[in-house]
């Protein structure tokens, strides 16, 4: 038996490795391992009041600190039964763009380039390719603004609050959000000649079961309640309240965050998962963009996350480009939030992290204490669908060479985009 | 825009990681060093700082960093910070992260970095630091402070 151990998984965040055990050519094991210590955030936030639970879980993650945030917002308002106002629905669909725009273009350019161009790092490309670096930059410093005008900081938004914003962002401010998004609208056909010139990453191929939040009518990240599992033109409908029929949690000797699966299957989420739930979206510009790339869905490829992750950026700053458009055309309302009037019950939300579906679910008592908290990142929901994607691309490789393999599955595990250290949650390794 | 920025960098949910932050809190609500730095919380992500560092002719950035034998520690490093990464206990790197922007931003190529490192033992999910770690955070700001 030979065995390929990857000790540190470089240029993802937290920290896994990956074990792959060789019978001859047969893949015996294949495993995904997460290091990253047990966060054990839940049970900070048990007793806690619900006014300190998003600030506190948005500290979950540096990344997706506005996701977190929203999302237990909006977990927290589903049990207290307070529906906000379309205003504050379009004002946090803006800050869930740019929160996908920040993350979308570090994790291309910084992330995911040195791999296609064999540079050790972002640095190295920096050294040679400074516009490539530069363009990724641009690009997260955008998110990163729209995320301080609407949520008060370029990290950890301060402005949202349960039923609404502390203070609504002036029309001057929106306008000069506007300028800047239109001068990307030029950075993201750069985006799109960069990545559709990179040498093809063709090295897994897999049916993939596919869940994203399905948005019949609209194109969101932040509302709806039903996650649409999709594969080969198969497809069910979770609703958000049946979230663990979805998530199956179940823990793994290897890993310290819990695997899911849909009906025995491993799911991707991401992406790659939004586009082909929600294919309505690609028209026009993306249309054309999609085509440039040469993605086709469903794909069979994890590696085409990153194309999805480039069409979702244009996507981003046309959809940020929208909003401002509507808001500014109906005139920004001075809404006070919603008045919060605890109650005991439970209130579960999924929203669209740049990453794929995010779940919180909270049970609160009378006086709006927490009793208890569950929260499901993308990472974890995409750990089982990893480890058979790392499994595929070894059968599929024809060489034995550990470095060829160890290459490829690294790419996958970039591909995915993974936030290892948000993935772990109330586990203890065995 | 002054020319001196100070950035506290951690997690406040992540016990000592946190101890850069609570340093750049203590620094914030002291008059004599908001007249001479801008002082600011930067979380762990220095790149979405990026443009508050820019422009700037000296930036200071208080960090935690991990050493099991000698928490409590103090070090002053001025230049680029060798790292390497299990030295570090949020998994971002603010060492790249300087790295790269000097590298794209011609501006900085003129900008001096001043690392002030507290040494901790762990990081681990706790809304305090231990005790050591806490002891020391009037100690670092008061040398930031020296270094104004």
């Amino acid at each position: 038996m030979s065995t390929i151990v990857i000790e540190h998984l470089a240029r993802v965040e937290g920290h896994g490795g990956i074990t792959v055990e060789l019978e001859g050519d047969t893949v015996t094991n294949v495993h995904f391992d997460v290091f990253e210590g047990a966060r054990l955030l839940e049970p900070l936030v048990r007793g806690k009041r619900y006014d300190e639970v998003a600030p506190i879980l948005s500290r979950i993650c540096s990344i997706c600190s506005a996701a977190h945030t929203l999302t237990s917002l909006k977990a927290t308002e589903n049990a207290f039964g307070i529906r906000v106002s379309p205003q504050t629905e379009l004002l946090r669909e803006l800050l869930f763009r740019g929160e996908s725009i920040e993350s979308h273009s570090l994790h291309l350019f910084l992330l995911a380039l040195p791999d296609y161009l064999n540079y050790p790092s972002a640095i190295a490309v920096a050294a040679d390719k400074p516009a490539a670096v530069l363009l990724g930059l641009r690009l997260k410093k955008l998110g990163n603004s729209i995320q301080e005008v609407i949520g008060g900081r370029a990290v950890h938004p301060v402005n949202t609050v349960l039923g609404g914003f502390g203070k609504v962002p002036a029309i001057d401010e929106l306008i000069g959000l506007r300028s800047n998004l239109m001068q990307a609208l030029g950075d993201c056909d750069t985006v799109i000649d960069i990545i559709a010139s990179l040498p093809a990453a063709d090295f897994c191929h897999s049916d993939t079961l596919y869940a994203a939040l399905r948005s019949p009518n609209l194109d969101s990240y932040y509302t709806g309640d039903e996650v649409m599992v999709m594969s080969n033109g198969n497809r069910a409908i979770v609703n958000a309240a049946d979230y663990r029929s979805l998530t199956n949690e179940k823990s793994v000797p290897h890993s310290n965050a819990k695997h899911s699966t849909f009906r025995g299957s491993p799911f991707m989420v991401g992406s790659l998962a939004r586009l082909t739930v929600n294919p309505r979206r690609l028209t026009g510009k993306l249309a054309v963009a999609m085509k440039r790339l040469k993605l086709q869905l469903p794909a069979d490829n994890p590696m085409d996350n990153n194309k999805a992750q480039a069409l979702e950026l244009i996507n981003d700053v046309e959809r940020a480009l929208e909003i401002i458009e509507q808001l500014i055309r109906n005139g920004i309302k001075d809404e006070r939030p919603i008045p919060v009037h605890p109650r005991a019950g439970t209130g579960t939300a999924i929203t669209e992290a740049p990453r794929g579906l995010l779940i919180h679910s909270y049970t609160y008592d009378e006086q709006g204490h927490v009793v208890s908290a569950d929260v499901i990142t993308p990472t974890a929901l995409n750990a089982a669908s990893i480890e058979l994607h790392f499994r595929r691309a070894v059968e599929q490789c024809a060489e034995r060479d550990e470095a060829v393999i160890g290459k490829r599955l690294q790419m996958i595990a970039r591909a995915y985009d993974p936030c290892i250290s948000c993935s772990v949650h109330l586990v203890r390794r065995r | 825009m002054k020319p001196l920025l100070i950035i506290g960098l951690g997690n406040p949910l992540m016990g000592d990681d946190s101890a850069g932050l609570r340093v750049s809190d203590l620094l914030a609500s002291d008059s004599a060093v908001t007249n001479a730095a801008d002082v600011i919380a930067g979380g762990t992500d220095l790149l979405s700082s990026m443009d508050r560092i820019e422009g700037r002719t000296r930036v200071i950035l208080v960090d935690a960093v991990e050493s099991l034998s000698d928490p409590g520690r103090i070090s002053v490093i001025e230049g680029p910070l060798l790292e390497e990464r299990a030295e570090y206990v949020h998994s971002l790197s603010a060492a790249q992260a300087v790295e790269l922007m000097r590298q794209v931003m011609p501006g900085l190529q003129g900008t001096r970095f001043t690392w002030v490192l507290v040494h901790v033992a762990s990081a681990r999910v706790l809304q305090q630091m231990s005790p050591e770690v806490a002891a020391v955070v009037p100690l670092a700001a008061a040398v930031v402070k020296g270094l104004l």
